[in-house]
Protein backbone atom coordinates (compact mmCIF):
# COMPACT_ATOMS: atom_id res chain seq x y z
CA UNK A 1 0.00 0.00 0.00
CA UNK A 2 1.63 3.24 -1.01
CA UNK A 3 1.44 6.54 0.77
CA UNK A 4 -1.22 8.08 -1.44
CA UNK A 5 -3.49 5.10 -1.04
CA UNK A 6 -3.15 5.30 2.67
CA UNK A 7 -3.89 8.99 2.75
CA UNK A 8 -6.88 8.55 0.45
CA UNK A 9 -8.19 5.72 2.57
CA UNK A 10 -7.82 7.85 5.65
CA UNK A 11 -9.66 10.74 4.08
CA UNK A 12 -12.48 8.48 2.95
CA UNK A 13 -12.87 6.99 6.37
CA UNK A 14 -14.36 10.18 7.74
CA UNK A 15 -14.38 10.92 11.42
CA UNK A 16 -16.66 8.13 12.55
CA UNK A 17 -14.38 5.16 12.02
CA UNK A 18 -11.70 5.81 14.48
CA UNK A 19 -10.76 2.21 15.00
CA UNK A 20 -10.15 1.53 11.35
CA UNK A 21 -7.93 4.55 11.13
CA UNK A 22 -6.12 3.35 14.18
CA UNK A 23 -5.77 -0.03 12.51
CA UNK A 24 -4.11 1.51 9.51
CA UNK A 25 -1.75 3.35 11.75
CA UNK A 26 -0.92 0.35 13.83
CA UNK A 27 -0.41 -1.92 10.84
CA UNK A 28 2.41 0.31 9.78
CA UNK A 29 3.91 0.56 13.20
CA UNK A 30 4.48 3.93 14.70
CA UNK A 31 8.23 3.89 14.12
CA UNK A 32 7.90 3.29 10.41
CA UNK A 33 5.22 5.92 10.36
CA UNK A 34 7.51 8.42 11.98
CA UNK A 35 10.35 7.70 9.62
CA UNK A 36 8.56 7.55 6.31
CA UNK A 37 5.61 9.89 6.42
CA UNK A 38 5.53 13.63 6.81
CA UNK A 39 4.09 14.82 10.08
CA UNK A 40 1.05 16.19 8.35
CA UNK A 41 0.03 12.69 7.30
CA UNK A 42 0.25 11.45 10.85
CA UNK A 43 -1.90 14.35 11.91
CA UNK A 44 -4.96 12.84 10.27
CA UNK A 45 -5.15 10.18 12.91
CA UNK A 46 -7.09 10.26 16.13
CA UNK A 47 -7.96 13.92 16.40
CA UNK A 48 -10.47 15.37 14.06
CA UNK A 49 -8.64 18.66 13.84
CA UNK A 50 -5.65 18.25 11.57
CA UNK A 51 -2.34 19.43 12.93
CA UNK A 52 0.30 20.43 10.46
CA UNK A 53 3.91 19.61 11.14
CA UNK A 54 4.59 23.23 12.01
CA UNK A 55 1.70 23.30 14.49
CA UNK A 56 3.11 20.23 16.23
CA UNK A 57 6.54 21.79 16.42
CA UNK A 58 4.95 24.99 17.71
CA UNK A 59 3.35 23.02 20.55
CA UNK A 60 6.67 21.43 21.42
CA UNK A 61 8.36 24.82 21.33
CA UNK A 62 5.72 26.16 23.71
CA UNK A 63 6.54 23.39 26.18
CA UNK A 64 10.22 24.13 25.64
CA UNK A 65 9.67 27.85 26.26
CA UNK A 66 8.12 27.22 29.67
CA UNK A 67 10.98 24.90 30.61
CA UNK A 68 13.35 27.70 29.58
CA UNK A 69 11.35 30.16 31.69
CA UNK A 70 11.54 27.89 34.72
CA UNK A 71 15.22 27.35 34.13
CA UNK A 72 15.83 31.12 33.98
CA UNK A 73 13.82 31.62 37.16
CA UNK A 74 15.66 28.99 39.22
CA UNK A 75 19.02 30.15 37.90
CA UNK A 76 18.27 33.75 38.86
CA UNK A 77 16.93 33.11 42.35
CA UNK A 78 19.67 30.62 43.21
CA UNK A 79 22.38 33.06 42.12
CA UNK A 80 20.93 36.46 42.94
CA UNK A 81 17.87 35.72 45.00
CA UNK A 82 16.88 35.79 48.64
CA UNK A 83 18.43 33.88 51.51
CA UNK A 84 16.97 30.40 51.48
CA UNK A 85 15.40 28.85 54.58
CA UNK A 86 18.07 26.17 54.71
CA UNK A 87 20.46 24.08 52.66
CA UNK A 88 17.73 21.54 51.84
CA UNK A 89 15.65 24.24 50.21
CA UNK A 90 18.55 25.21 47.98
CA UNK A 91 19.18 21.56 47.19
CA UNK A 92 15.56 21.13 46.08
CA UNK A 93 15.91 24.08 43.72
CA UNK A 94 19.26 22.80 42.45
CA UNK A 95 17.60 19.51 41.58
CA UNK A 96 14.67 21.15 39.78
CA UNK A 97 17.05 23.42 37.88
CA UNK A 98 19.26 20.57 36.74
CA UNK A 99 16.25 18.52 35.63
CA UNK A 100 14.82 21.44 33.68
CA UNK A 101 18.16 21.79 31.96
CA UNK A 102 17.84 18.17 30.88
CA UNK A 103 14.25 18.68 29.76
CA UNK A 104 15.44 21.56 27.60
CA UNK A 105 18.14 19.43 26.02
CA UNK A 106 15.75 16.53 25.54
CA UNK A 107 12.94 18.61 24.02
CA UNK A 108 15.39 20.36 21.72
CA UNK A 109 16.57 16.96 20.55
CA UNK A 110 12.99 15.74 20.00
CA UNK A 111 12.13 18.88 18.03
CA UNK A 112 15.27 18.55 15.92
CA UNK A 113 14.59 14.89 15.19
CA UNK A 114 11.00 15.75 14.36
CA UNK A 115 12.21 18.01 11.58
CA UNK A 116 11.74 21.29 13.44
CA UNK A 117 13.88 24.00 14.91
CA UNK A 118 14.05 24.39 18.69
CA UNK A 119 13.63 28.05 19.54
CA UNK A 120 16.48 29.55 21.54
CA UNK A 121 15.56 30.91 24.96
CA UNK A 122 14.55 34.57 25.01
CA UNK A 123 15.92 36.94 27.66
CA UNK A 124 13.65 36.53 30.65
CA UNK A 125 12.81 39.08 33.33
CA UNK A 126 11.59 37.10 36.30
CA UNK A 127 10.29 40.27 37.97
CA UNK A 128 7.59 40.41 35.28
CA UNK A 129 8.86 43.81 34.13
CA UNK A 130 9.46 43.07 30.43
CA UNK A 131 13.17 43.54 30.89
CA UNK A 132 13.07 46.45 33.33
CA UNK A 133 13.92 44.21 36.27
CA UNK A 134 11.43 46.20 38.35
CA UNK A 135 8.19 44.34 37.65
CA UNK A 136 5.54 43.26 40.17
CA UNK A 137 7.64 40.30 41.29
CA UNK A 138 10.86 42.20 42.00
CA UNK A 139 10.58 41.28 45.67
CA UNK A 140 11.07 37.65 44.70
CA UNK A 141 14.76 38.45 44.57
CA UNK A 142 14.89 39.55 48.21
CA UNK A 143 11.96 37.86 49.98
CA UNK A 144 12.14 34.06 50.31
CA UNK A 145 8.42 33.57 50.80
CA UNK A 146 7.50 35.78 47.87
CA UNK A 147 10.06 33.99 45.77
CA UNK A 148 8.38 30.68 46.66
CA UNK A 149 4.99 32.11 45.71
CA UNK A 150 6.27 32.94 42.25
CA UNK A 151 7.99 29.54 41.98
CA UNK A 152 4.72 27.82 42.85
CA UNK A 153 2.84 29.78 40.22
CA UNK A 154 5.42 29.08 37.53
CA UNK A 155 5.18 25.35 38.27
CA UNK A 156 1.38 25.29 38.35
CA UNK A 157 1.26 27.29 35.11
CA UNK A 158 3.82 25.02 33.47
CA UNK A 159 1.50 22.09 34.14
CA UNK A 160 -1.46 23.94 32.68
CA UNK A 161 0.41 25.05 29.57
CA UNK A 162 1.72 21.54 28.93
CA UNK A 163 -1.75 20.11 29.43
CA UNK A 164 -3.09 22.52 26.85
CA UNK A 165 -0.82 20.97 24.22
CA UNK A 166 -1.61 17.32 24.88
CA UNK A 167 -4.60 16.69 22.66
CA UNK A 168 -2.82 18.46 19.81
CA UNK A 169 0.14 16.12 20.24
CA UNK A 170 -2.00 12.94 20.27
CA UNK A 171 -1.34 12.46 16.59
CA UNK A 172 2.32 11.73 17.18
CA UNK A 173 3.35 9.03 19.65
CA UNK A 174 6.91 10.30 20.01
CA UNK A 175 5.95 13.91 20.69
CA UNK A 176 3.14 12.91 23.03
CA UNK A 177 5.37 10.63 25.04
CA UNK A 178 8.06 13.32 25.24
CA UNK A 179 5.72 15.87 26.76
CA UNK A 180 3.71 13.50 28.97
CA UNK A 181 6.79 12.10 30.68
CA UNK A 182 7.85 15.66 31.55
CA UNK A 183 4.25 16.56 32.44
CA UNK A 184 3.96 14.26 35.45
CA UNK A 185 7.42 15.34 36.64
CA UNK A 186 6.19 18.93 36.49
CA UNK A 187 3.46 17.83 38.88
CA UNK A 188 6.23 16.67 41.22
CA UNK A 189 7.92 20.10 41.13
CA UNK A 190 4.69 21.98 41.80
CA UNK A 191 3.98 19.71 44.74
CA UNK A 192 7.46 20.20 46.16
CA UNK A 193 7.42 23.98 45.90
CA UNK A 194 4.01 24.06 47.54
CA UNK A 195 5.32 21.87 50.37
CA UNK A 196 8.20 24.31 50.77
CA UNK A 197 5.71 27.13 51.13
CA UNK A 198 3.80 25.14 53.74
CA UNK A 199 7.02 24.52 55.63
CA UNK A 200 7.77 28.26 55.41
CA UNK A 201 4.54 29.05 57.20
CA UNK A 202 1.93 29.37 54.46
CA UNK A 203 -0.55 27.24 56.36
CA UNK A 204 -3.33 27.21 53.77
CA UNK A 205 -1.13 25.98 50.94
CA UNK A 206 -1.32 22.34 49.98
CA UNK A 207 0.69 20.34 47.42
CA UNK A 208 -2.36 20.55 45.10
CA UNK A 209 -4.39 23.52 43.88
CA UNK A 210 -7.52 24.15 45.93
CA UNK A 211 -10.23 25.91 43.95
CA UNK A 212 -8.54 28.64 41.94
CA UNK A 213 -6.60 29.91 44.92
CA UNK A 214 -2.99 30.95 44.59
CA UNK A 215 -2.79 31.30 48.37
CA UNK A 216 -0.75 34.43 47.80
CA UNK A 217 -1.50 38.11 48.31
CA UNK A 218 -0.26 39.00 44.85
CA UNK A 219 -3.15 39.89 42.55
CA UNK A 220 -1.16 39.05 39.43
CA UNK A 221 -0.37 35.58 40.69
CA UNK A 222 -3.97 35.12 41.75
CA UNK A 223 -5.21 36.05 38.27
CA UNK A 224 -3.12 33.28 36.75
CA UNK A 225 -5.23 30.67 38.55
CA UNK A 226 -8.41 31.61 36.74
CA UNK A 227 -9.93 28.46 35.24
CA UNK A 228 -8.57 26.02 37.83
CA UNK A 229 -11.79 25.68 39.85
CA UNK A 230 -13.70 23.16 37.75
CA UNK A 231 -16.30 20.97 39.45
CA UNK A 232 -17.90 19.44 36.34
CA UNK A 233 -15.65 16.92 34.58
CA UNK A 234 -16.67 15.27 31.30
CA UNK A 235 -20.15 16.68 31.85
CA UNK A 236 -20.42 15.01 35.26
CA UNK A 237 -21.04 17.17 38.35
CA UNK A 238 -18.46 15.92 40.81
CA UNK A 239 -19.90 17.51 43.94
CA UNK A 240 -21.41 14.74 46.05
CA UNK A 241 -21.08 12.31 43.15
CA UNK A 242 -22.41 8.83 44.00
CA UNK A 243 -23.02 9.92 47.60
CA UNK A 244 -19.28 10.27 48.24
CA UNK A 245 -17.84 13.04 50.42
CA UNK A 246 -16.81 15.03 47.36
CA UNK A 247 -16.91 18.78 47.94
CA UNK A 248 -15.58 21.89 46.20
CA UNK A 249 -12.10 21.70 47.72
CA UNK A 250 -11.21 18.08 47.10
CA UNK A 251 -12.93 17.98 43.71
CA UNK A 252 -11.08 21.02 42.37
CA UNK A 253 -7.81 19.71 43.81
CA UNK A 254 -8.25 16.37 42.08
CA UNK A 255 -7.91 17.78 38.56
CA UNK A 256 -5.33 20.08 37.00
CA UNK A 257 -6.87 22.12 34.20
CA UNK A 258 -5.34 22.95 30.81
CA UNK A 259 -4.62 26.52 29.79
CA UNK A 260 -5.05 27.86 26.27
CA UNK A 261 -1.80 28.81 24.56
CA UNK A 262 -3.13 32.33 23.96
CA UNK A 263 -3.57 32.96 27.70
CA UNK A 264 -0.19 31.39 28.39
CA UNK A 265 1.40 33.79 25.90
CA UNK A 266 -0.30 36.79 27.55
CA UNK A 267 1.06 35.80 30.94
CA UNK A 268 4.55 35.08 29.73
CA UNK A 269 4.72 38.34 27.79
CA UNK A 270 5.60 40.41 30.87
CA UNK A 271 8.39 37.98 31.76
CA UNK A 272 10.18 38.36 28.45
CA UNK A 273 12.42 41.22 27.37
CA UNK A 274 11.21 42.28 23.93
CA UNK B 1 -11.68 20.97 21.57
CA UNK B 2 -14.98 21.21 19.81
CA UNK B 3 -13.58 19.17 16.95
CA UNK B 4 -12.06 16.62 19.27
CA UNK B 5 -15.34 16.00 21.00
CA UNK B 6 -16.88 14.78 17.78
CA UNK B 7 -15.14 11.48 18.18
CA UNK B 8 -16.78 10.58 21.41
CA UNK B 9 -20.28 9.83 20.16
CA UNK B 10 -18.81 7.61 17.46
CA UNK B 11 -17.04 5.52 20.04
CA UNK B 12 -20.10 5.39 22.22
CA UNK B 13 -22.21 4.34 19.29
CA UNK B 14 -19.83 1.61 18.27
CA UNK B 15 -19.83 0.25 21.74
CA UNK B 16 -23.59 -0.07 21.77
CA UNK B 17 -23.49 -3.01 19.43
CA UNK B 18 -21.02 -4.82 21.61
CA UNK B 19 -23.04 -3.96 24.66
CA UNK B 20 -26.20 -5.25 23.02
CA UNK B 21 -24.45 -8.49 22.20
CA UNK B 22 -23.26 -8.81 25.76
CA UNK B 23 -26.65 -8.04 27.18
CA UNK B 24 -28.22 -10.75 24.98
CA UNK B 25 -25.67 -13.08 26.46
CA UNK B 26 -26.60 -11.87 29.93
CA UNK B 27 -23.25 -10.19 30.38
CA UNK B 28 -23.87 -6.47 30.21
CA UNK B 29 -20.65 -4.49 30.40
CA UNK B 30 -17.20 -5.85 30.70
CA UNK B 31 -17.62 -7.80 33.88
CA UNK B 32 -16.70 -11.33 34.79
CA UNK B 33 -15.79 -13.44 31.82
CA UNK B 34 -17.42 -16.80 31.34
CA UNK B 35 -14.90 -19.36 30.29
CA UNK B 36 -16.73 -20.24 27.10
CA UNK B 37 -17.09 -16.64 25.96
CA UNK B 38 -13.87 -16.27 24.09
CA UNK B 39 -12.83 -13.56 21.70
CA UNK B 40 -10.90 -13.43 18.48
CA UNK B 41 -7.43 -12.72 19.70
CA UNK B 42 -7.48 -14.97 22.75
CA UNK B 43 -5.77 -18.28 22.45
CA UNK B 44 -6.88 -19.52 25.84
CA UNK B 45 -10.20 -19.03 27.57
CA UNK B 46 -10.01 -16.94 30.75
CA UNK B 47 -10.35 -18.77 34.04
CA UNK B 48 -13.51 -18.12 36.03
CA UNK B 49 -13.38 -14.97 38.11
CA UNK B 50 -11.11 -13.15 35.70
CA UNK B 51 -12.09 -9.53 35.16
CA UNK B 52 -11.85 -8.56 31.53
CA UNK B 53 -11.18 -4.84 31.11
CA UNK B 54 -12.85 -4.83 27.73
CA UNK B 55 -11.81 -3.24 24.47
CA UNK B 56 -11.45 0.18 22.83
CA UNK B 57 -11.47 3.35 24.89
CA UNK B 58 -13.82 1.86 27.46
CA UNK B 59 -11.26 -0.86 28.09
CA UNK B 60 -8.64 1.81 28.73
CA UNK B 61 -11.00 3.67 31.05
CA UNK B 62 -11.75 0.39 32.89
CA UNK B 63 -8.01 -0.12 33.31
CA UNK B 64 -7.72 3.31 34.93
CA UNK B 65 -10.88 2.56 36.94
CA UNK B 66 -9.27 -0.63 38.29
CA UNK B 67 -6.15 1.31 39.36
CA UNK B 68 -8.23 4.07 40.95
CA UNK B 69 -10.33 1.49 42.78
CA UNK B 70 -7.11 0.14 44.25
CA UNK B 71 -5.68 3.52 45.23
CA UNK B 72 -8.94 4.78 46.72
CA UNK B 73 -9.33 1.60 48.78
CA UNK B 74 -5.70 1.80 49.81
CA UNK B 75 -5.85 5.41 51.02
CA UNK B 76 -9.19 4.79 52.71
CA UNK B 77 -7.61 2.04 54.76
CA UNK B 78 -4.43 4.14 55.21
CA UNK B 79 -6.41 6.91 56.93
CA UNK B 80 -8.88 4.85 59.02
CA UNK B 81 -7.04 4.66 61.27
CA UNK B 82 -3.55 6.00 60.60
CA UNK B 83 -0.56 4.06 61.89
CA UNK B 84 0.38 5.03 65.47
CA UNK B 85 2.00 8.44 65.98
CA UNK B 86 1.44 9.67 62.45
CA UNK B 87 3.05 13.12 62.06
CA UNK B 88 0.82 16.14 61.44
CA UNK B 89 2.03 16.56 57.87
CA UNK B 90 0.67 13.12 57.08
CA UNK B 91 -2.66 13.43 58.89
CA UNK B 92 -3.03 16.81 57.19
CA UNK B 93 -2.41 15.77 53.60
CA UNK B 94 -3.04 12.05 53.14
CA UNK B 95 -6.82 12.43 53.61
CA UNK B 96 -6.73 14.90 50.70
CA UNK B 97 -5.02 12.30 48.55
CA UNK B 98 -7.65 9.75 49.53
CA UNK B 99 -10.41 12.13 48.48
CA UNK B 100 -8.74 12.89 45.15
CA UNK B 101 -8.50 9.18 44.42
CA UNK B 102 -12.15 8.69 45.33
CA UNK B 103 -13.06 11.57 43.00
CA UNK B 104 -11.09 9.93 40.18
CA UNK B 105 -12.68 6.56 40.85
CA UNK B 106 -16.21 7.90 40.92
CA UNK B 107 -15.73 9.97 37.78
CA UNK B 108 -14.48 6.92 35.90
CA UNK B 109 -17.38 4.86 37.23
CA UNK B 110 -19.84 7.35 35.80
CA UNK B 111 -17.96 7.80 32.53
CA UNK B 112 -18.13 4.04 32.06
CA UNK B 113 -21.75 3.59 33.11
CA UNK B 114 -22.91 0.02 32.56
CA UNK B 115 -19.65 -0.81 30.82
CA UNK B 116 -17.80 -0.55 34.12
CA UNK B 117 -16.04 -3.58 35.55
CA UNK B 118 -17.01 -4.93 38.96
CA UNK B 119 -16.16 -3.27 42.25
CA UNK B 120 -13.20 -5.20 43.60
CA UNK B 121 -13.43 -6.47 47.15
CA UNK B 122 -9.94 -5.61 48.31
CA UNK B 123 -8.40 -7.23 51.39
CA UNK B 124 -5.31 -5.03 51.48
CA UNK B 125 -4.33 -5.81 55.06
CA UNK B 126 -3.27 -9.24 53.80
CA UNK B 127 -0.56 -7.57 51.71
CA UNK B 128 0.26 -4.45 53.72
CA UNK B 129 0.84 -3.98 57.44
CA UNK B 130 -1.13 -0.77 57.97
CA UNK B 131 0.43 -0.26 61.41
CA UNK B 132 3.87 -0.11 59.85
CA UNK B 133 4.54 3.44 58.63
CA UNK B 134 7.44 2.69 56.27
CA UNK B 135 5.52 -0.19 54.70
CA UNK B 136 2.40 1.90 54.18
CA UNK B 137 4.33 4.83 52.68
CA UNK B 138 6.29 2.51 50.40
CA UNK B 139 3.03 0.97 49.17
CA UNK B 140 1.59 4.45 48.58
CA UNK B 141 4.55 5.48 46.50
CA UNK B 142 4.45 2.24 44.54
CA UNK B 143 0.74 2.56 43.76
CA UNK B 144 1.16 6.21 42.69
CA UNK B 145 4.07 5.31 40.42
CA UNK B 146 2.07 2.50 38.82
CA UNK B 147 -0.84 4.86 38.14
CA UNK B 148 1.49 7.41 36.55
CA UNK B 149 3.48 4.91 34.51
CA UNK B 150 0.30 2.99 33.71
CA UNK B 151 -1.31 6.04 32.13
CA UNK B 152 1.87 6.97 30.26
CA UNK B 153 1.86 3.43 28.86
CA UNK B 154 -1.60 3.73 27.32
CA UNK B 155 -1.81 7.46 26.58
CA UNK B 156 -1.23 6.92 22.87
CA UNK B 157 -3.93 4.25 22.60
CA UNK B 158 -6.98 6.46 23.12
CA UNK B 159 -9.20 7.14 20.15
CA UNK B 160 -11.10 9.89 21.94
CA UNK B 161 -9.20 13.08 22.68
CA UNK B 162 -11.74 13.93 25.35
CA UNK B 163 -11.22 10.73 27.32
CA UNK B 164 -7.48 11.08 26.97
CA UNK B 165 -7.53 14.66 28.23
CA UNK B 166 -9.77 13.74 31.14
CA UNK B 167 -7.29 11.17 32.41
CA UNK B 168 -4.42 13.57 31.75
CA UNK B 169 -6.08 16.04 34.13
CA UNK B 170 -5.68 13.42 36.86
CA UNK B 171 -2.16 12.29 36.12
CA UNK B 172 -0.39 15.49 37.18
CA UNK B 173 -2.30 15.33 40.44
CA UNK B 174 -0.87 11.84 40.88
CA UNK B 175 2.50 13.48 40.16
CA UNK B 176 1.79 15.90 43.01
CA UNK B 177 0.89 12.95 45.25
CA UNK B 178 4.01 10.94 44.54
CA UNK B 179 6.28 13.92 45.15
CA UNK B 180 4.65 14.48 48.52
CA UNK B 181 4.83 10.79 49.51
CA UNK B 182 8.42 10.51 48.26
CA UNK B 183 9.48 13.48 50.36
CA UNK B 184 7.80 12.04 53.44
CA UNK B 185 9.77 8.83 52.93
CA UNK B 186 13.05 10.55 52.15
CA UNK B 187 13.29 14.34 52.18
CA UNK B 188 14.05 15.92 48.80
CA UNK B 189 13.45 12.70 46.88
CA UNK B 190 10.40 14.24 45.20
CA UNK B 191 11.79 13.82 41.68
CA UNK B 192 14.54 11.24 42.01
CA UNK B 193 12.65 8.26 40.59
CA UNK B 194 12.75 9.42 37.00
CA UNK B 195 14.59 8.22 33.93
CA UNK B 196 17.75 9.59 32.31
CA UNK B 197 15.78 12.27 30.46
CA UNK B 198 14.23 13.22 33.83
CA UNK B 199 10.84 11.95 32.71
CA UNK B 200 8.44 9.47 34.27
CA UNK B 201 8.60 6.19 32.37
CA UNK B 202 5.68 4.33 30.81
CA UNK B 203 4.70 0.79 31.73
CA UNK B 204 2.40 -1.51 29.77
CA UNK B 205 -0.91 -2.63 31.28
CA UNK B 206 0.49 -6.15 31.49
CA UNK B 207 3.48 -4.92 33.50
CA UNK B 208 1.37 -2.80 35.84
CA UNK B 209 -1.23 -5.51 36.42
CA UNK B 210 1.47 -8.08 37.13
CA UNK B 211 3.23 -5.71 39.53
CA UNK B 212 0.01 -5.01 41.46
CA UNK B 213 -1.49 -8.50 41.23
CA UNK B 214 -0.98 -9.21 44.93
CA UNK B 215 -3.40 -6.40 45.77
CA UNK B 216 -6.24 -7.42 43.46
CA UNK B 217 -8.65 -10.17 44.54
CA UNK B 218 -9.31 -11.10 40.90
CA UNK B 219 -7.14 -11.84 37.92
CA UNK B 220 -7.36 -8.95 35.44
CA UNK B 221 -7.20 -9.45 31.71
CA UNK B 222 -5.90 -6.65 29.49
CA UNK B 223 -5.95 -8.83 26.37
CA UNK B 224 -8.60 -6.91 24.53
CA UNK B 225 -7.24 -3.42 25.21
CA UNK B 226 -6.27 -1.48 22.09
CA UNK B 227 -2.60 -1.97 21.28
Amino acid sequence: MNLNKILKAIQEEGTDKVDNRRGLFKSFGSKVMMASLPLAAGSMFRTAKAQTASELIESLNLVLLWEQFGHAFYTKVLNEGPVFANASARAAFDLILSQKQQHIEYLSWVIHNGGGVANPAPVFDITGGKGSGTGPFAESLVDYRKMLSLAQTIEDLTIRVQKGTLTRLMVNDVFLSAVLGIHTVSGRYASKVRQMRWEAGAATVRPWVTGDRSDTENSYLQSYYHGEAVTVQSGIDMIGLNAQALVYDNVTEAFDEPMAKERAAEILDSFIQP
Amino acid sequence: MKEDLKETPAIAQKDVSRRQFLSYAGLAGAGLVIASCNNDDDDQPEPDGTVDLGSEDFGLLNYMFALKQLSAAFYTRFTTPFYPDAPTAETEFVPDIRDHEIAHRELLRNMLGDRAIIDFEFVLQNSIDFNNRPAVLAAAKDIEQKMISGFLGIANRFASAQYFEQIAKMTTVDGRHIAYISDVISYNSFALDVNTDRKDSPMTPEEVIAALSNYFPNTISAKRLPK
